[in-house]
């Protein structure tokens, strides 16, 4: 076997070897409104999925802005827009023995500092199992809050 | 060995046979010869009495005897092969479930509660906590100072 063959057959390993690269992470991300109006709790359509993890919040209110399931390769940052200037960047990290996701989360405002560099609301790394739900809240908007309702889809 | 002519005589007057017994106990009391022979057959006697003593087993200890021998050979012989057949089965079982647990499940399974390994905010004065409700659910709370509600 001439040494061109042996660099060939080891590229060729190489290459399967980076092809093996784990699939992309299925994320589900709910946008939600929460205000305070007054009365019982209402939650409008589409949030039939995420009541539970909204059962806690003070709010009486809610209400979709929207919904979106993002296929996130492995060490690459994907955004999706929140609306109202907020932005969700996600980046999956590893995955874990017991099946869970390290992901890094990041929730970005445009800034209304004169540099108009966006800010980090929150930046956050969870390790999460699949199916699980998981919430960011605090985000101020129109009387009320964004809340962030994700899940890592089995 | 010097031998007396009286031997015979010695021999018959040991075993009691002799007619003039007194004559020949006064030739053994002088001959030395046959005080020797008389002393020999005494002892081979004595050692022959040894062997040929036998012990007798009385009718009460013959019969338990030959009781305690009917009762092993025909009582049915107590069998451990089940039990340890049984007992090998169940190890090899459980060594075989043990193996395929390892070899086709990865780690002990996706139950794990939703970990917060860091969180931070860039606001000023923001602080960021979490917490889990008794669902499972994990939230991330971004809690802003009312000084910097203008910039969000």
């Amino acid at each position: 076997m001439s040494l061109t063959h042996i660099i060939v057959i080891a590229g060729a390993m190489l290459a399967q070897t980076q092809s093996g690269q784990p699939p992309p992470v299925s994320i589900s991300v709910v946008a939600v409104h929460a205000t305070t109006e007054g009365g019982a709790k209402q939650f409008g359509p589409g949030l039939e999925g995420v009541r539970s993890a909204l059962a806690d919040l003070e709010f009486d209110r809610y209400r979709k802005l929207g919904a979106a399931t993002l296929s996130a390769p492995f060490n690459k940052e994907s955004s999706l827009d929140l609306g109202s200037g907020y932005s969700l960047c996600v980046t999956p990290l590893s995955r874990e023995r017991n099946g869970q996701v390290r992901i890094s989360l990041m929730v970005q405002m445009a800034s209304k500092a004169a540099d108009g560099r966006p800010v980090n609301a929150v930046s956050t790394t969870i390790m999460i199992g699949s199916g699980k739900q998981f919430k960011l809240r605090g985000l101020k908007m129109d009387q009320g809050e964004l809340v962030v309702v994700m899940s890592l889809d089995r | 060995m010097f031998e007396c002519r009286w031997t015979y005589d010695v021999e018959r007057w040991f075993d009691g046979e002799h007619p003039e017994p007194d004559r020949v106990r006064g030739h053994v009391e002088t001959c030395t010869a046959c005080a020797e022979r008389l002393t020999r057959m005494q002892e081979m006697r004595t050692g022959l009495q040894g062997v040929a003593k036998h012990q007798e087993i009385a009718e009460p200890q013959l019969n338990a005897f030959i009781e305690g021998i009917r009762e092993r050979v025909e009582s049915p012989r107590r069998s451990y092969r089940g039990i340890w057949a049984l007992a090998s089965l169940t190890a090899a079982a459980l060594i075989v479930a043990i193996a395929a647990f390892t070899v086709f499940t990865n780690g002990p399974g996706t139950v794990d509660a939703t970990v917060v390994e860091s969180c931070y905010s860039e606001i000023q004065g923001a602080t960021v906590e979490s917490y889990s409700s008794k669902d499972g659910v994990t939230t991330i709370w971004l809690k802003v100072p009312a000084a910097q509600d203008d910039i969000l």
